[in-house]
């Protein structure tokens, strides 16, 4: 029954979240034509402010977090070598799901204090390993995070698929000093 | 079940079609492709169109692929002056004398993850002992099929639109070219020059601005005296397709005939037959052979041969049985021995 409140609770934020951030991305998107190249850094920030979700193991609580991320490097080993393999921020998804190193930092707005906070933030280095369709259908992330929340920074293992063109990735991640898990959707839009 | 389920997604998307997405603010050419791909990512779609797109999909992921009805088992021939075999969709593989060209090969179940092919590919790619070129005419994922290239001979060269390069993996051909309009590139007495065509960008929908260069083009493939034009993925623009007819004398354009509905936003992105017709007239080719049907449902067409039947249709009313090759999916068309 709690679990079910919970699922409802994530579902009607992330619809919510969604619904708001896109209804704003849309009409900025749709006012070019086909043939306009105007680079899009309009639409690109609006879409950036697509949260994840993640929900945190606690002693009897879950509590629940919006997480938004940047990437300011990422290398890529997986794209043709008349591009560049660095990227910074606007990372176009074959970049990444091809196989890349991306180190990125996040920011987490919790549902529940969290200590004396509601937020958080941490830093990631993730590699990207492409399983299907060189990454584009499925992929597999694996790395390492250190979370600062609640007067703590515990470091994490990280693993997990991405898939959709690199769009989802579902993570899970663990601390072992002290005991937390941890269970991602993150939505990544370059 | 899939077929339930394709039902469901219909009444669900269109119930939600009347919400706060569907906005009067969403304008221009580019609307249904914001839509469609924000009903990929909300599943849920975002327009009735959208859903539309979304829900025959999903009911095509339960339907089986029709195996094809013939094969050539070598495609590639000692000795042939030209020769052209569909394989479905645009993937068209043409040999001139010694050099072999493939076009936007696909051969992969599906397409960005969802899109099922009706019917299986005319070719297998195991066939083609080598390839001098591989034409992607634009980065959607029935053009650009990663999968697809990782089943082709590494000896060829890769083109790509020059502003799809940064969408392109590095596939370990022997060379990859990013191909501008009217810049031509010579190997070994074969010359590709990339034309501009009408189409529109992104891989992903929502990316379809945020590209600095173009990622569509078509392509004029000329060698000892042979010409082919291949359009890839086009809508209807006279002044272009006057020019590249002023440009080059061709043999043989392969020109897209589908998807056709609905008309007023495949108009913009999407010949039918008749444009095609037309484009057939300003490049002054003297053969056409029709691609880009009969092999996935895009449209929202009644059923996927829809485009077919209306270009026989139009063939014998204007007595084109010798100029136009309306070939079957793994057909090969001897033009020159």
């Amino acid at each position: 029954m709690e679990i079910g409140r919970i699922v409802r609770s994530i579902l009607c934020r992330v619809g919510a979240a969604l619904a708001l951030c896109l209804a704003l991305a849309i009409p900025i998107q749709a006012q070019g034509q086909p043939g306009d190249r105007p680079g899009g850094i309009d639409s690109w920030l609006v879409l950036q402010a697509i949260p994840g979700m993640m929900v945190v193991s606690h002693p009897g609580d879950i509590p629940f977090a919006f997480e938004w991320e940047a990437t300011p490097v990422l290398y890529s080993f997986g794209m043709t070598k008349l591009v560049s393999p660095w990227h910074s921020f606007r990372v176009v998804p074959p970049a990444r799901f091809t196989g890349s190193i991306e180190f990125k930092l996040t920011g987490q707005v919790s549902t529940r204090k969290t200590g004396s906070s509601y937020f958080g933030s941490s830093v990631q280095l993730i590699g990207h390993i492409p399983l299907i369709e060189r990454g584009e259908y499925l992929g597999l992330n694996v790395g390492v995070a250190q979370y600062a929340f609640a007067g703590s920074s515990p470091w994490f293992k990280v693993v997990g698929v991405s898939t959709l063109f690199g769009f989802v990735e579902l993570n899970f991640k663990h601390s072992s000093d002290p005991t937390i898990w941890m269970g991602t959707i993150e939505l990544r839009f370059f | 079940m899939r077929t339930l389920m394709g039902r469901i997604l219909r009444i669900l998307a269109d119930a939600l079609s009347a919400g706060i997405l569907s906005v009067p603010a969403i304008v221009g050419e580019q609307r249904g492709v914001v839509l469609l791909s924000l009903s990929l990512i909300l599943f849920s779609g975002c327009s009735s169109l959208a859903s539309r797109f979304m829900a025959r999909a999903v009911e095509q992921a339960g339907e089986p692929i029709r195996p094809v009805e013939r094969i050539v088992a070598s495609p590639i021939r000692a000795s042939v002056g030209l020769s052209i075999l569909w394989a479905g969709h645009a993937t068209v593989l043409i040999q001139i004398q010694d050099k072999v060209i493939i076009t936007d090969p696909v051969f992969t179940r599906t397409v960005g993850l969802l899109a099922k092919r009706s019917v299986a590919p005319g070719l297998d790619p195991s066939s083609l002992t080598r390839l001098d070129a591989i034409l992607i005419s634009h980065i959607h994922f029935d053009h650009f099929s990663y999968g697809s290239l990782d089943q082709l001979p590494r000896s060829a060269t890769l083109f790509v639109p020059s502003g799809g390069i940064e969408y392109t993996p590095e596939f370990g051909f022997a060379e990859t070219r990013s191909a501008k309009s009217w810049q031509a590139f010579e190997m070994d007495g074969l010359r590709i020059t990339p034309v501009p065509v009408k189409h529109f960008g992104g891989r992903y929908g929502f990316d379809a601005g945020w590209n600095s260069e173009p990622t569509w083009t078509g392509y004029v493939i000329e060698y000892k005296g042979t010409t082919v034009f291949f359009a890839g993925d086009t809508g209807y623009d006279p002044a272009i397709f006057r020019e590249i007819g002023k440009r080059f004398r061709i043999d043989v354009a392969l020109i897209p005939i589908a998807p056709i509905e609905p008309r007023d936003f495949m108009s913009h992105v999407h010949t039918d037959p008749k444009e095609a017709l037309q484009i057939f007239e300003d490049v002054g080719a003297t053969l056409m052979i029709p691609i880009h049907h009969d092999t996935f449902f895009q449209g929202l067409e009644p059923e996927v041969s829809y485009a077919k039947s209306i270009m026989q249709k139009l063939i014998q009313e204007r007595g084109l049985q010798d100029r136009v090759k309306l070939l079957g999916i793994g057909d090969q068309f001897i033009l020159k021995d």
